[in-house]
């Protein structure tokens, strides 16, 4: 190789060189200009027919009631990126996304939240149709996330099963879901006999399905075709009035991206008793999770 | 489903000793295989199905049906087990509806669906920005609440699509085919819930719909041909021959042909209609004042409580021996 060869050898390797620094400080930049968040939360709540308005409002009261409470903000600010993504959906015979993709990343934008949900009206239906609401979610919802977010959750709360008829199984939908990443956590709202004796004919009809001979409660159904992904979990709510503990305590796991273990027991939760989550460890030992 | 079925079948002509009974039916095996696995692959790996299906074809064609049976087996297994369900993503379409959520969410520039196949598919709420569907096939699709603000649509197929609440405006319809589209959700038949065409270019598209409420302020019609009797379309079918309260103020139909469609209550204020035929159409208490109806054919229409003051080219209008209830109309 002669010097002439050398020197061209050189020349071309600072080009090189140069064309590489360019490119990376371009996709920085990209990266960079992109807006950086934690968590991408639906929260997606069942307004079908046995959704009074009465019990609509205990719902939107505890989201509302959530999402201005010191824990669950102080688990969207302490985050690696200072933030969240949220998002809801209401669903009964179609899903409507009734509050688009917002930033919280302060204690005023989750106040500001809170009351938009406060405001939202019942824009009920007849059934429960979870599988179109999750197809939305797959197809429309989370592909449209304005932001690069550490994870993406779909919170699902219901008082019964899906009783839609649906032309592709909910399991299928899912698993499509975890496939693109999304955590599928549940909430099931678990009613009482006198809840469900006030229930409009479907409701009680439904929950019945759900446990026809099988032994099989709302709380299993949504462990079986809801809930999936990673460090997914179910956590009930006993009836209405106590939606608003399940859904604080929900986010505040959520937000914070802690890893549960793989039992998670939600029954031995004391009503009211907000400041501690307790849970058993894959283990069998019993281990407290302070969120307050 | 059907798709499954045939490559159920397909699966079943490989086990054993069916392998010459799979070559006869070539053609329509490979299509079915190819269509198939395009459906179920993401966009990025369709054209290595494509070319796997076109090598199979081709290594059956040069007698190695040993290795071809294997890809097409392969394939083959690939459609059957996959999870995802091919009837929900839109039988035969090019894309499922969350490709097409990415790609115009992640597109700075107007998306290029030009010729494709989004038929059946749920696009409702999406916003195609500006998107060009030219000539693309949303046969059956869901586009309630889709914003298709202006988009190409020239020569689309927009036969039986769902567009209740759909935002037109300004979109470039000409040449399109809208026959039968789904306008309601129900029988109460909401004005609110009518698309919007405010200021489209709709010239010589063909429309067979109920589109009660429908806004065509300042669109262009010319050439259009609306009613049941378009050939090719389901001729009589009563919701194509009702349209109430239609808007088309401002907008331009000359030479349009509208024939046996009731659209009592509808607005042409300001509307140019030179040419129009508005043949055997209910116009009872329609509104066209300021409109030009120069050299227009009002043949069979009934004017009953009509608003004809300051019509330009009145004189001019053919038919209007056979106008019914002319006598109750406002001049």
């Amino acid at each position: 190789m002669g010097a002439e060869d050398v020197s061209h050898l050189k020349w071309l390797m600072t080009w090189l060189a140069g064309i590489g620094v360019l490119a990376a400080v371009g996709v920085w930049a990209a990266f960079a200009e992109t807006l950086q968040l934690d968590t991408a939360l639906v929260v997606s709540v069942d307004v079908s027919n046995s959704v009074n308005e009465e019990r609509y409002k205990l719902q939107m009261e505890g989201i509302a009631k959530a999402l201005e409470d010191p824990t669950v903000v102080q688990a969207i600010t302490n985050g690696p990126n200072g933030g969240i993504m949220f998002a809801m959906v209401t669903w009964a015979d179609r899903p409507t996304m009734v509050l688009p993709w917002t930033k919280i990343s302060s204690k005023e934008d989750a106040q500001a939240v809170a009351a938009k949900v406060r405001m939202l009206p019942l824009q009920g239906g007849e059934f429960t149709c979870m599988t179109r609401m999750l197809r939305q979610a797959n197809d429309k919802i989370v592909p449209q996330i304005p932001a690069r977010v550490l994870r993406t959750v779909i919170d699902v709360s219901g008082d019964g099963p899906d009783n839609c008829n649906a032309d592709e199984p909910i399991d299928a939908v899912r698993d499509e879901l975890v496939a693109n990443g999304v955590t599928i956590n549940g909430l099931p709202i678990v009613l009482g006999e006198d809840e469900i004796a006030a229930s409009p004919a479907p409701a009680g009809a439904t929950r019945a399905a759900a446990d026809d001979g099988k032994g099989v409660g709302l709380e299993d159904w949504y462990r079986t075709h809801v809930k999936g992904g990673n460090g997914s979990f179910i956590l009930p709510a006993n009836g209405y009035g106590d939606f608003a503990r399940a859904i604080r305590q929900k986010f505040v796991i959520e937000i914070s991206g802690r890893s549960l273990p793989r039992t998670f027991a939600a029954r031995s939760f004391d009503d009211g008793a907000i400041g501690v989550l307790q849970f058993v460890e894959p283990k069998g030992g019993v281990a407290a999770l302070k969120v307050d | 489903m059907g798709c499954f079925v045939q490559m159920r079948r397909v699966a079943d002509l490989q086990r054993g000793t069916h392998v010459v009974a799979l070559a006869k039916t070539e053609v329509w095996t490979f299509g079915t295989l190819q269509s198939c696995a395009m459906r179920v692959l993401s966009p990025s790996c369709a054209g290595i199905a494509a070319k796997l299906t076109l090598g199979a074809s081709h290594l059956f064609s040069e007698r190695k049906k040993r290795l071809g049976s294997i890809i097409v087996v392969a394939l083959g297994v690939l459609c059957i087990s996959s999870p995802v369900p091919l009837q929900a993503q839109g039988k035969g379409a090019d894309f499922t509806a969350r490709d097409v959520t990415v790609r115009l969410f992640e597109s700075d520039s107007p998306v290029d669906f030009s010729g494709k196949n989004l038929s059946n598919l749920d696009l409702a709420g999406l916003d195609f920005k500006s998107a060009v569907l030219a000539k693309a096939n949303l046969y059956g699709a869901d586009l309630s609440g889709a914003h298709l603000t202006g988009c190409n649509l020239s020569g689309a197929n927009l036969d039986r699509a769902v567009m209740t609440r759909t935002d037109f405006s300004g979109a470039n319809l000409s040449g399109a085919q809208i026959l039968a589209p789904s306008v309601f959700r129900d029988a109460t038949f909401q004005l609110s819930e009518a698309p919007n065409f405010r200021g489209a270019n709709l010239r010589g598209a063909r429309i067979a719909a109920r589109l009660d409420g429908a806004d065509f302020r300042g669109a262009d019609l010319s050439e259009v041909v609306m009613g049941p009797t378009i050939r090719g379309a389901e001729a009589g079918l009563a919701p194509a021959s009702k349209s109430y309260s239609v808007d088309f103020s401002g907008a331009k139909l000359d030479g349009v042909k509208i024939k046996d469609v009731q659209m009592t209550f509808s607005r042409f204020v300001g509307a140019s209609l030179v040419g129009a035929e508005l043949i055997n159409l209910d116009l009872s208490q329609a509104d066209f004042s300021g409109a030009d109806l120069t050299n227009a054919d009002l043949s069979g229409s009934i004017l009953d409580g009509a608003n004809l003051s300051g019509v330009t080219g009145f004189d001019t209008v053919k038919g209007l021996q056979s106008v019914k209830l002319l006598d109750k109309a406002r001049r």
